[in-house]
């Protein structure tokens, strides 16, 4: 009996201790606001009502290593006051958040962002305030970005992952706090390079523009074949420098945030800035510093014609390119209330041209090889039936 | 006809064209060399230019090392494509200023009798002849291959230099020998794999292979027989003689020989593959699945699918592999359920769920006072199915799952969440669609006849008087405690209204909020 009360007074010291002298240290120095407690926990999610998932994990030092890791989650996450989490409102990224922004003083924001943003092809107003047609497929911040966990090169030339000793040790010669350093350091040479790979940035904008529905809803042609490119081959095989969306629909002096449609002079793929942007002279890559105007001016990545779309063109002649894509029509009828000057869409002369004489000359090889490989192998089956044949009868010499 | 044997070269070649041991030099060094050339220079350059053409999923699985590969591929490539237009060069410049070059390009020279060659040797392979046509020095078949690899070398070449010096030509003209270029190499590769192979390596009697190319030389029986109008010109010329024609006498196998007979048939397979590759290649070129295609799959189940978790694009704070639990032996229960199952409890479902990660169902679902033995829980490794008694981890992130178990009299161990139904879970699954409601629900009945009525409540366990023991199942004495006054305690504090007690009483919760939530149309019941 004593025992036991003798036990159960030591689990209450330990409990009172626990309170008074973990916790505090715990919840204060990693975890202020004790979300984590929850929060840590991979299977914290549920099914929504339309299907979709939604996961509230957290990674503790996933979050503290990234580009927000000293945000605090109440500072994005406003009106946290209740269990369950019913009041919050959407995360705001032209949230005021209590960091100073050191150049002014200021509380920082992204709120510089929306302005740029509502300026461009990827706005949700028009140029008068108004909302644009489907605005809802236009994209916010997250669906371009997520926290990034801090990916810090060791030099500016190589790029190479990791943390320069050398560097480090330069700077804490004044700045004595380590942590704080090191912090700067990772802050610093994150942004010397994308923190997404170019094979991330490519899936990224597809995610979008490969939608063949929610591109036509804008009169816009579903990019079809950038995976039929040079450019996606050297993406796919982790080429550091390969050409992503990014390359050149907002290379070095064009902004990303405020891409602009390639018909509006400014961008960068505007037929006039097409050579400037092919040669990429001020590029860590510069990629066909060469480019003749000539090279520069073709389609990169619109719709290709497949085989059946090749020997119907080739059979039907005239008429057949615009007739046979079903897909296409429907964009043409869509657009004549569109109100687009441009169906990207459609080809002129020089192009449809082009493409038939590419369908032609597919179509002819294909057929060649059929026929010559197929005659080949059929003279090698004859041939084969008729050695095996002979070498029986002969009794098989050799 | 066969003028080039009258040039004086066949007589001052008497020496080299003849070897004592009655055989004929057919291939001399230059050619030997520019073969050697185009052999080398013409795998490096399939190898390497095929390499682009690799199915998507393989080149995803080299990781880093792709990076070193593309751009090795792409050095060699030019490499090897110089170095091959070197040696047409070379052929060319051997072609004119040699004389066996001008005997050898003569001879090359397709003419009448290759055409009726063609067909007579036709009529001899279906059995309309006794034998084969009497081929010169070249016959069809070879000056077919020749013509083809001078056209293909010319085509490739032109097409490749273009594609080298891409910044002075137009799109239109890259796109052409883009094309040009792939197809003629799956023309080129095909051919040589189907009529090169087949009558240096796998024809009967060839096999594994005809030395030619490396000695140079071929026995006077083989010319005879398949090269008979040089065989009696030579012999006629006084060249060679008939006496040192004998025919080869079977040898035993050597070592050696066994050996390359195995590495040729493994070609055969290996090149097999290849053509089915590159046939696929040309007549079903890959289509990517484009994302609205896809649209139809569950976004939990493409957010599962995408390996890395920086894909997860939409999940701003960039979840972890661990948020993808694989269990090797799944039970029953997640195939209607799925793997995040509570969802009709607005306040705890999120909680319910993240316990779901590392608990079986039975372990809540099945409440000790509605069973007369006494169940033990015991950690089982989610890939392994072995028992766990070191706990490791944390957060939930086991590897292992919590699951209750019954011992029977005679020692046996039974898992709970594998029960004796699950035929009757398959048999429902397969059929649930022939089933009206009525038998749908009797069914069910019996499908969940081991689960109780009411699960154990949150309290139960996180309280003063546990319902598990955590400490023997297999918790540290000090995580055990803090599971009993539960870690949510904390927050109590912290926030200005807390759902407590409902939060934790499922009946009360249910009455109370699900009213309140109905109103405010949150509610997913």
């Amino acid at each position: 009996m004593r025992d036991h009360e003798v036990k159960q007074g030591l689990v209450f010291i330990w409990i009172i201790m626990s309170f008074t002298l973990l916790l505090p240290q715990y919840l204060y120095a990693d975890d202020e606001e004790a979300c984590l407690v929850c929060h840590k926990y991979p299977g914290l999610g549920r099914i929504d009502k339309d299907g979709s998932m939604r996961l509230f994990y957290v990674k503790d030092g996933t979050y503290k290593n990234s580009v927000h890791g000293k945000v605090l989650c109440r500072n994005c996450h406003l009106n946290l006051d209740v269990i369950p989490h019913t009041d919050t409102k959407k995360v705001d990224c032209a949230t005021k958040c209590h960091l100073k922004e050191p150049s002014t003083d200021r509380d920082f924001s992204h709120g510089s962002h929306y302005t740029e943003i509502n300026d461009s092809v990827h706005g949700k107003v028009t140029k008068d305030g108004k909302p644009k047609k489907f605005s809802e497929d236009m994209p916010g911040c997250t669906a371009c970005h997520v926290n990034a966990v801090y990916r810090p090169v060791s030099s500016i030339t190589g790029q190479e992952a990791g943390v320069s000793a050398d560097a480090l040790r330069r700077c804490l010669g004044c700045h004595e706090n380590k942590e704080w350093t090191n912090r700067f350091y990772r802050h610093f040479s994150h942004r010397l390079h994308s923190s997404k790979t170019s094979k991330e940035t490519v899936l990224l904008c597809l995610r979008c523009h490969e939608n063949e529905k929610m591109m036509s809803r804008h009169g816009l042609v579903a990019t079809a074949n950038y995976k039929d490119t040079f450019h996606w081959k050297g993406v796919l095989f982790n080429d550091p420098n390969a050409p992503d969306c990014i390359s050149c629909h907002a290379p070095v002096g064009y902004p990303v945030h405020g891409m602009k449609s390639m018909v509006e002079p400014a961008s960068a793929v505007y037929k006039n800035n097409l050579r400037q942007t092919c040669a990429n002279i001020s590029g860590v890559q510069q990629c066909h510093p060469n480019a003749t105007a000539k090279f520069a001016e073709g389609e990169i990545h619109q719709a290709g014609l497949g085989l059946e779309d090749t020997i119907a063109a080739f059979i039907k002649d005239k008429n057949a390119l615009s007739d046979i894509d079903v897909l296409r029509k429907e964009r043409r009828f869509r657009n004549l209330f569109a109100n687009v000057d441009v169906d990207p869409g459609t080809f002129d002369k020089d192009e449809a041209f082009h493409r038939k004489v590419y369908g032609l000359v597919r179509y002819v090889y294909t057929l060649l090889i059929t026929v010559v490989i197929g005659g080949m192998l059929l003279h090698q089956i004859l041939d084969f039936y008729r050695t095996v044949k002979n070498l029986k009868k002969h009794g098989g010499k050799n | 006809m066969n003028s080039e044997y009258t040039t004086p070269s066949d007589n001052d070649n008497k020496s080299t064209n003849m070897t004592p041991s009655g055989e004929i030099i057919r291939l001399n060094g230059h050619e030997r060399l520019q073969h050697l050339f185009t052999f080398l220079t013409f795998f490096i350059l399939v190898a390497s230019g095929y390499a682009l053409r690799m199915p998507e999923e393989w080149i995803l699985k080299l990781g880093d090392a792709g990076k070193t590969l593309f751009y090795y591929r792409g050095l060699l490539h030019r490499i090897a494509g110089v170095i091959m237009i070197l040696a047409g060069l070379y052929h060319i410049v051997y072609l004119a200023a040699h004389r066996e070059g001008r005997s050898f390009f003569m001879a090359m020279i397709p003419n009448l009798k290759d055409a009726k060659d063609i067909f007579q040797n036709l009529a001899y392979y279906i059995g309309k002849r006794p034998s084969p046509p009497d081929f010169d020095r070249f016959d069809y078949r070879e000056k077919a291959e020749y013509l083809a690899l001078v056209a293909g070398t010319i085509i490739i070449s032109v097409t490749g230099v273009i594609l080298w010096t891409e910044a002075y030509w137009s799109k239109f003209a890259l796109d052409l020998s883009l094309l040009i270029h792939g197809m003629e190499a799956i023309l080129a590769t095909l051919a040589i794999i189907v009529w090169h192979f087949y009558s240096v390596h796998y024809k009967p009697g060839k096999f594994p292979m005809s030395w030619v190319w490396i000695t140079g030389k071929m026995p006077l029986h083989e010319l005879e027989e398949e090269h008979p109008l040089q065989y009696k010109r030579l012999i006629e010329q006084g060249l060679i003689d008939s006496n040192d024609t004998h025919h080869a006498t079977p040898t035993k196998k050597g070592f050696m020989q066994v050996i390359i007979e195995g590495i040729v048939f493994l070609s055969f397979i290996f090149f097999l593959g290849i053509s089915a590759l590159l046939i696929k290649l040309l007549y079903f070129p890959p289509e990517y699945q484009r994302q609205d295609q896809m649209a139809n799959k569950g976004s939990m189940e493409t957010f599962f699918k995408k390996s890395e978790a920086k894909e997860r694009i939409g999940y701003f704070h960039t979840p972890d592999a661990s948020v993808a639990v694989t269990v090797s032996n799944p039970p029953v229960c997640v195939q209607c359920h799925g793997t995040f199952p509570h969802s009709k409890s607005p306040d705890v479902r999120s909680f319910l769920n993240m316990h779901n990660y590392f608990m079986a169902c039975e372990t809540c679902h099945v409440h000790q006072s509605d069973i007369e033995t006494k169940m033990d829980y015991v950690w089982f490794d989610n890939q392994t199915d072995n028992r766990v008694d070191a706990l490791t981890g944390d957060s939930g992130v086991y590897g292992a799952k919590l699951v209750p178990i019954l011992t029977s009299s005679t020692g046996k161990l039974q898992r709970l969440d594998h029960s004796s139904n699950e035929d009757f879970v398959r048999e429902y699954q397969a059929n649930k669609n022939k089933l009206t409601l009525e038998e749908k629900a009797k069914a069910k009945v019996v499908l969940h006849k081991d689960i109780s009525k009411k699960p154990v409540q949150c309290t139960e366990c996180h309280g003063q008087k546990p319902y598990i023991d955590f400490a023997t199942v297999g918790y540290t004495p000090e995580r055990a405690q803090s599971l009993y006054r539960t870690e949510v305690a904390d927050m109590i504090n912290r926030y200005m209204k807390f759902y407590l007690p409902t939060m934790f009483d499922a009946d009360l919760m249910r009455k109370k909020k699900t009213e309140d939530l109905e109103k405010e149309n949150r509610s997913t019941k």
